[in-house]
């Protein structure tokens, strides 16, 4: 086929839609390829939906390069491991690490907390502190003090614990840490503030910040802060893997986080290739179904023909959503389910449009000429009927293609995705459902959505390009 | 008539509609053992009601379960779970087509029943108030922008609306809501973020009927702004491809007046398939509420879905799945009625 | 000679709806029985409606009969089944009308040649191709390596129709119906046309069945000429005796309604068969064309008269010639 390939081409390209929809096109396919060759397969269950992953993350705060537009200096992101340890011998046996870090910013982190992990003692469990100092030479003795639980009974040394998750505390959730805090304020400022004062106020400003003249402690101290983590062990053998301490930030990464502390860059990502996969899926599976039985009945007519048609007929004049909502609800929450969904509601549109031109087709002569000579029905229906389809079937293939992904956004939305398979619906439903609205977390709001109607625009600019060249009649040049 | 027949025949197809979506239902309900696990559930709410009734009253044990198992029984055999699904379907179609659909599982009436019946009583005028004014101001939208940029085709307003259609398609209506909730409830703070009325609604009509303004503007725009785009361009496009046929320009030829020309040779001859698609429109754009409702908090049909959804009630998702189809039915039967008198041609 | 083709008292209509739910047959063909020999001509004259194009494509069971036989160079085919009928598909060809919509416009010249090859199950696409290069030249499409990659919209009317006669030779039929082929080419490029087609008939012993409503080409090309009108054949016989002394009354309105050429003639009056030709639905009682002929006579509206053998070579179906209904007239006297 393709008597006039090239003008066709030429009259593609000729709009600027087409140009954007290409460029668009091909921007998708690269991030996807990039996707799909940088991440495991198994993110979503593995990464993505698994609290643990995130833990050191901040939760719900906007991304890094919102910075350019207050003039705040706001609170970077810090994860700090070592696993660099110096064993002091004399005395108390001890096992001591040392994390220096810079702090500059115009406000408090969101929090801190301190983790090890891989620890093996043999007698009695160790202790844990933490001492900070802090730029301007005072020191926070003893900010954390944690004692290690004693091993189960009938457990035999060595005592082998924070292998597969380590020991996280989270300090703002640490009534001790606060009484340190108190003490630490009294004995340095002369500030009577009790431990409930303090964690009703946010530890942050204790620990980086000093009081002005009204005992405001508004301004953090930036500069060098030195963590001293010293662990306490009671046998010559004990041994830590390493111990990490994270200064949450107010703004992370390139789209921020959600409550979960996920990094929304990553998430979102990873529905690049879903959203080109189902879509592309399911509008060629609806395409092929929708044109095979449209070119079948229209051509061979008769029975076939009011079959097809009926159930055509009905199919297209049920309700989709809720229709859709209860299949997936019942079937389960699986992408090829969904994908089975849409397409049993996509292909009797096609059909029918499908039909009508068929019905149209096999009256021109050459058909006639074709059966004279002892051409089959399939022979005539694939050389001589598909060829006058073919275009208008692969425009509505590239159409179907951006419906397919807005409603598996929609079923996303409500909540009915397949969790093992984060799409930007689901980073939505998430957001909806945690309140990101109300609480204003736009940077979770609008970046999927935008993602959405980006994805779906380019296909329906391809589309509008390609419609001149299927149609001759709104052809521009000639 | 052969209208009458062809009517007929269309009735006909959408009965199948409903019939095939419940017998759809309920296959897929039989096939995946869910109705099974349902009604246990059911029965065993009930057993367990009963036998706390009893306990007051009876002290053996033994004579205790024997009528609790008996009770169990009775109700196994009413509820045909002794038989396999496939004998139960008739029963249970026929259950759904009276209307006796049952009980919801964590929803209530204003008033506190929690039949079905009632809720859906309760919430579907709500929806409807939603749809249709969205609907409507869309609609009018569509005929009036369409057929007056229909005019100047090739014009800045036109190329404006053309891609302002194309980009409503790719818009999903529920982002959409959610955007203006961001901008107009969070940031700006103009219009609340959600609900029918305040807490607590105001009393004398007026009032009230403000504060239900005030809270339907946002729902109502997101509509508009998902419905209005396409209904623009097909008015658009119908209008243009008559005002190009032969006739047109013989009426023009003939000398009569063009706001003439326009109203009686093309608007009338467009009006048919842009009414039928707007009607369309109307029946789909029910299913497309459940997402505004969600959004918005409007208490309608399609929030009571949403519900039925998150609390995994199957029964009331059932209900509302058979009562949507229902009303998508009647309304496309109207369109094909109302069809018949509106364009003179059709013959099928 | 045997007959190629044989119909005996053919029928075949076809069903048309009527209001809600009455369906009615459409007479197309009601009862004709004709031959055509080998590599003979025989051209078939009528108005439109007359059936004459139904006829053609039912002798190539393109068409169900509802009754009446079919015999094929001796074979009776009238109920073989489609499957069984491949091999007819190859020995009996049709040349369409049209020739702007006879052949596919998404395929080159060579690959709607090709198109009956490979479904005969030629497999070797050198030998197609040699086959292809043949037959376009007997048509004398040159030159031929460039026509065969060409488009149909690249070339004329009269170009595309001689590719269609290619076409119809490539499976070395024995059978051509050739549907009103010139009718929609320019008159200018008729000729050639014709004479194509009677070369390739002398050179491939043909036997062809020339369908057409124009007799003026009908006498050109045939050897024996009938006229069919509302579904049965009125007239047949020698295409000279014909045309040169009709004996049907239908023939004789056809002969005369041909404009003359000269001009001194163009003030002569005429004659027009008066009416509307009946519809085939219904047809009048009786002789079919009763309510239209100048020489009605009673017994025309009550019997239906038989085709038979009237003069030597001539045969007609008119109550005039069954001497038992001669009054004073003889058959002619009116001219």
């Amino acid at each position: 086929m393709g008597f006039n390939a090239k003008d066709a081409l030429n009259e593609f390209w000729s709009s600027r839609v087409s140009k954007l929809g290409v460029f668009f096109m091909v921007t998708l396919f690269a991030i996807s390829f990039y996707v799909l060759v940088s991440y495991p397969s198994n993110f979503g269950t593995s990464y993505w939906n698994r609290p643990q992953h995130w833990a050191d993350y901040p939760k719900a705060v906007p991304p890094t390069w919102t910075q350019m537009l207050t003039s705040d200096k706001k609170a970077q992101h810090q994860i700090l491991v070592t696993d660099e340890v110096y064993v002091r011998d004399k005395g108390i046996r001890a096992l001591e690490y040392s994390i220096r870090f810079n702090y500059k910013a115009d406000e408090y982190p969101k929090f801190t907390s301190f983790s090890l992990s891989e620890l093996t003692f043999y007698d009695d469990p160790p202790f844990v502190y933490l001492t900070l100092e802090r730029p301007d030479g005072t020191v926070i003795e003893d900010l954390l003090f944690h004692s290690i639980p004693y091993p189960s009974p009938g457990d035999e040394p060595p005592f082998v614990k924070y292998v597969e998750s380590p020991l996280r505390i989270y300090l703002p959730g640490s009534s001790e840490v606060n009484s340190a805090l108190s003490r630490f304020v009294r004995s340095e400022y002369e500030l009577g503030l009790t431990p409930l004062d303090i964690g009703n106020s946010g530890q942050e400003q204790y620990i980086f910040g000093t009081p002005d003249s009204e005992g405001n402690f508004d301004q953090p101290l930036t500069g060098s802060y030195t963590m001293k983590i010293r662990v306490e062990t009671f046998h010559e053998d004990d041994t830590v893997g390493s111990v990490k301490f994270v200064v949450g930030g107010t703004v992370f990464g390139y789209m921020g986080t959600d409550t979960l502390g996920r990094d929304l860059a990553v998430g979102l990502l990873f529905g690049f290739p879903v959203a080109l996969f189902i879509g592309f899926i399911t509008s060629t599976l609806t395409t092929i179904v929708g044109s095979v039985l449209g070119i079948w009945g229209g051509y061979v007519g008769g029975r076939t023909d009011d079959v097809i048609q009926r159930v055509s007929d009905i199919l297209n004049n049920l309700p989709q959503l809720p229709i859709l909502i209860f299949l997936v609800f019942i079937l389960g929450q699986n992408i090829w389910n969904i994908i089975l969904v849409l397409v049993f509601f996509g292909w009797p549109g096609l059909t029918i449009l499908v039909r009508s031109m068929v019905l149209q087709a096999k009256e021109e002569q050459f058909i006639e000429a074709s059966v004279a000579i002892g051409a089959s029905r399939s022979w005539i229906m694939a050389r001589h009927i598909f060829p006058q389809v073919a275009p208008f079937i692969f425009t509505q293939m590239i159409f179907y293609t951006p419906s397919a992904i807005l409603a598996e956004a929609a079923l996303s939305f409500l909540g009915l995705g397949d969790p093992s398979l984060p799409t930007w619906g689901q980073i939505l439903e998430r957001g909806f459902q945690t309140g990101a609205i109300y609480l204003g977390y736009w940077w979770w709001i609008i970046p999927p959505g935008l993602l959405i109607v980006i994805t779906a625009l380019c296909f329906v600019f391809i589309a509008q390009g390609l419609e001149p060249v299927v149609n001759p009649r709104l052809r521009r040049r000639r | 008539m052969r209208l009458g027949r062809n009517l007929l025949v269309r009735g006909f197809t959408l009965l199948m509609v409903v019939v095939v979506t419940l017998l759809l239902m309920n296959v897929v309900l039989g096939a995946t053992g869910f109705s099974d696990r349902m009604l246990n559930a059911l029965i065993n709410d009930q057993v367990r009601i009963y036998r706390q009734g009893l306990v007051q009253t009876i002290q053996d044990p033994t004579e205790l379960q024997r009528i609790v198992n008996n009770y169990k029984d009775v109700l196994i055999e009413a509820y045909g779970l002794d038989k396999p699904w496939p004998m139960r379907l008739p029963q249970m179609i026929w259950r759904v087509m009276t209307f006796d659909l049952g009980k919801a599982k964590n929803a209530q009436t204003f008033k506190g029943s929690t039949e079905i019946y009632d809720l859906i009583a309760e919430r579907l005028p709500k929806s409807i108030l939603l749809i249709t004014t969205s609907v409507g101001i869309s609609a009018l939208l569509g005929l009036t922008i369409g057929t007056k940029i229909a005019t100047m085709p090739g014009s800045k307003i036109d190329r404006f609306f053309s891609n302002y259609s194309a980009f409503s398609y790719a818009l999903p209506t529920w982002w959409t809501g959610i955007l203006f909730i961001l901008i107009f409830a969070q940031y700006l703070r103009i219009l609340p973020p959600g609900g029918m009325y305040s807490a607590p609604p105001p009393t004398e009509a007026i009032p009230r009927f403000l504060d239900l303004l005030f809270h339907a503007i946002l729902p109502i725009s997101t509509l508009v702004l998902a419905l209005s785009g396409s209904w623009i361009y097909l008015t658009r496009t119908m209008v243009l491809n008559t005002a190009q046929q032969d006739f047109v320009n013989v009426a023009r030829a003939k000398g009569l007046p063009e706001n003439l020309v326009m109203r009686r040779y093309i608007i009338r001859v467009a009006a048919p398939p842009i009414i039928t698609n707007i009607i369309l429109g109307l029946a789909g754009s029910l299913s497309g509420a459940i997402l505004t409702e969600t959004v918005f908090g409007w208490p309608g049909m399609g929030l009571l879905y949403w519900n039925a959804i998150v609390t995994v009630d199957e029964g009331l998702i059932i209900a509302l799945t058979f009562v949507y189809t229902l009303i998508y039915v009647i309304a496309r039967m109207i369109l094909e009625v109302l069809y018949v008198f509106l364009d003179p041609r059709v013959e099928y | 000679m045997s007959s190629i083709v044989e119909t005996r008292n053919l029928r075949m209509y076809y069903t048309v709806r009527q209001g809600l739910f009455k369906t009615v047959p459409v007479k197309a063909v009601d009862g004709v029985s004709m031959n055509i020999k080998a590599a003979e001509t025989l051209a078939l004259v009528g108005e439109s409606g007359c059936g004459k194009t139904s006829l053609g494509r039912t002798t190539l069971r393109l068409l169900e009969p509802v009754s009446g036989e079919l015999i094929f160079k001796g074979k009776d085919i009238t109920h073989d089944s489609q499957q069984s009928l491949k091999w007819l598909r190859r020995d009996a060809q049709i040349i369409f009308q049209d020739p702007y919509s006879s052949i596919n416009p998404y395929m080159n010249i060579h690959q709607i040649m090709e198109e009956p090859l490979i479904i005969h199950k030629i497999e070797d696409a050198d030998k197609r191709t040699e086959m292809i290069y043949r037959a376009l030249e007997e048509v004398r499409l040159y030159p031929v390596d460039e026509v065969v990659r060409k488009y149909p919209h690249m070339l004329s009317g009269g170009q595309r129709q001689r590719v269609t006669f290619a076409r119809a030779l490539l499976l070395d039929p024995t059978y051509i119906v050739a549907d009103e082929p010139v009718s929609m080419i320019d008159a200018s490029s008729r000729v050639e046309l014709l004479q194509i087609l009677s070369n390739l008939q002398k050179l491939h012993n043909l036997s062809i069945l020339y369908i057409t409503h124009d007799i003026s080409t009908a006498k050109y090309v045939s050897n024996r000429l009938a006229v069919m009108y509302v579904g049965k054949m009125v007239e047949r016989g020698d295409v000279l005796k014909v045309i040169g002394k009709p004996l049907h009354p239908y023939t004789q309105g056809l002969i005369a309604s041909v404009p003359d050429p000269d001009p001194s003639n163009r003030l002569s009056y005429r004659e027009v068969i008066p009416g509307e030709p009946p519809n085939a639905i219904n047809p009048p009682a009786g002789c079919r064309f009763h309510t239209r002929c100048p020489h009605v006579m009673p017994i025309c509206s009550e019997k239906e008269p038989k085709l038979i053998e009237i003069e030597q070579g001539q045969d007609a179906a008119c109550f005039l010639y069954h001497k038992e209904f001669v009054e004073e007239e003889q058959p002619g006297d009116k001219r």
